[in-house]
């Protein structure tokens, strides 16, 4: 499946990912600048997402650790924030469209 | 003892012209300087903070790199353009004769492999098994609970993920032992046998079920891995029985050893211990804590090209240590990194590797360490290791805790 992703100061980038890995690994393997410090335990919210409004219904509902950390952050949406590391791509999610956000922007 | 004479004997190998000579230490991965008196996690990271340098050099172990910073270690784990899984124990000549698929892969050759482990043991497949995991921790707890005593690591730590893994594979029972003893051999040899004859023994051990397997499929987790394609062609004979033996090696010793750090902190720390038994709640949450602080794998690199890094060339074929015993606990990627707060705020680790070999069983790993705690601590709230007792680490491609003795009072 595709992902676009909006990066922060680099613009719109394409990215291919395979079923069953995580929206996070996909983003880390394509060499994109994300933080992931946690390395997907649900743990650091370094990972935080805002998801285009056509796919956020589409996917798996949240669980409550999630949405505890996600509430802290001070880019949080209600209609739009998600760990990428709790998504699993799949085919119907084809064209999943979502930013990064600065606070999961590392070097 | 004898691991200790094996490792001494061994000559350190002479520094290559490349390497300068203020980044060489003294550190032997499987006998790291210290670790008697002060413990494994605390012995790296004395070697840490012995050092300005993020990436040093040792001439042990036929000689290698190790990278001494958390952000440095993430950084190459997910690096593998530069940074090779293509050999990842030490020594490099051992870690030449060990190769279960994919592990030793680098993409993209390494992807479609862990579409199917990810299919076997990922996210998905993991919230399906707590029933029966809850179930062989219960058994054994509550076989326990009433003798006041147990050795941790032989009589939980060994018995529950082998238990649990031979469900998932719906092997015997009485194959524990036998499966446990070259995992063993594997991780921590004690130069009884060479890795090719304990590689040897895994196989003659896995073909069999393989064989079996393909006549007659079952829903068991070897079925579902060996039933798949790999990007539309059958998988081979070999890739069959890399990827079983995968799943056992990487998902018992790991657990075994973690779930005893894990019980040897709650022992001594009772304020931490009623945190947990008071607000049972606070187990998934504080888990993650509690990996972050006690990280157990120490695995390599091999550098892929001629390269810069940390201001030092390294040549292609060179060994890198990857800890990530040295991760979560490094001052500056977590604040007062040896104390545990079951509520830190943006934790930051290593424990499960990075990049794209990163633990396809980490969120089975959380299953286990969650229900455990929770099922124990129910039912043991109260427990200490006798006095007099010494706990002893060992080092190693995994770290161990020797042996574990705890008291308690049973209920009556
Ligand atoms: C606390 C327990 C565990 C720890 C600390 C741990 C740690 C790790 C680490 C550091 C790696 C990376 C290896 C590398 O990059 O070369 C890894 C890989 C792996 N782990 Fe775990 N692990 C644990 C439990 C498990 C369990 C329970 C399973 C299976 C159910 C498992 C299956 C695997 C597999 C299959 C790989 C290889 C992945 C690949 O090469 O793509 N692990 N683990
Ligand atoms: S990677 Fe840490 S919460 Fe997603």
């Amino acid at each position: 499946m595709k992902i676009i992703v909006s990066v922060p100061g680099d613009g719109e980038v394409n990215i291919d990912a395979r079923n069953g890995w995580t929206v996070m690994e996909a983003m880390r393997d394509a060499g994109l600048p994300i933080i992931a410090q946690c390395g997907g335990g649900r743990a650091c919210a370094t990972c935080h997402i805002h998801v285009d409004s056509a796919f956020f219904g589409k996917l798996t509902p949240m669980e409550e650790e999630e949405h505890e950390l996600l509430e802290s952050l001070d880019s949080f949406d209600t209609a739009k924030s998600r760990l990428s590391c709790q998504i699993l791509c799949d085919d119907s999610l084809d064209g999943l469209t979502i930013a990064l956000q600065p606070d999961s922007v590392g070097d | 003892m004898t691991e200790c004479a094996v490792a001494d004997a061994k000559p350190l190998a002479p520094v290559p012209s490349h390497v300068p000579a203020d980044r060489v230490v003294d550190f032997d991965i499987f006998n790291p300087p210290g670790i008697d008196d002060m413990g494994v996690h605390e012995a790296w990271i004395k070697l840490q903070q012995s050092t300005p340098y993020e990436v040093v050099w040792t001439p042990h172990n036929e000689g290698h790199w190790i990278a001494v910073r958390g952000k440095r270690v993430r950084a190459m784990y997910r690096d593998p353009a530069h940074f090779s899984s293509h050999i990842i124990w030490l020594p490099k000549s051992e870690g030449e004769n060990y190769g279960l698929v994919p592990t030793r892969l680098d993409p993209p050759q390494h992807t479609p492999f862990r579409e199917v482990l990810n299919k076997a043991i990922g996210i998905t497949a993991t919230k399906a098994m707590e029933p029966m995991v809850r179930s062989v921790a219960v058994r054994i707890i509550d076989a326990l609970a009433p003798q006041g005593k147990c050795n941790f690591t032989d009589d939980y730590a060994k018995q529950f993920p082998v238990q649990v893994f031979l469900n998932l594979l719906d092997l015997p029972h009485e194959d524990a032992a036998e499966v446990k003893e070259w995992i063993d051999q594997m991780t921590r040899p004690d130069g009884s046998m060479s890795m090719e004859e304990v590689m040897a023994n895994v196989f003659r051990y896995v073909d069999p079920i393989i064989e079996q397997r393909l006549k007659t499929p079952g829903t068991d987790l070897i079925s579902i891995v060996i039933n798949n394609d790999i990007d539309g062609r059958p998988m081979t004979r070999d890739e069959m029985r890399g990827l079983v033996s995968l799943l056992l090696v990487a998902g018992l010793d790991t657990v075994v050893n973690v779930l005893s750090f894990f019980m040897e902190f709650l022992a001594r720390n009772p304020g931490h211990r009623r945190q947990l038994v008071e607000n049972p709640a606070l187990i998934r949450k504080g888990i993650e804590e509690l990996f972050r602080r006690f990280p157990v794998v120490a695995e390599a690199r091999m550098v892929k090209e001629d390269t810069e890094c940390d201001g030092v060339e390294m040549k292609a074929g060179d060994m890198v240590c990857v800890p990530t015993l040295i991760t979560g606990t490094d001052d500056r990627m977590n604040g007062c990194p040896m104390h545990v707060d079951f509520n830190r705020k943006g934790i930051s680790h290593v424990t499960f590797g990075d990049g794209p070999h990163i633990c396809a069983g980490q969120h089975f790993a959380r299953l286990e360490a969650i229900v455990t705690l929770e099922e124990w601590l129910k039912r043991i709230p109260e427990f200490d290791i006798p006095a007099g007792e010494k706990i002893s680490h060992k080092s190693g491609i995994v770290c161990t805790v020797e042996r574990l003795p705890l008291v308690w009072t049973p209920r009556a």
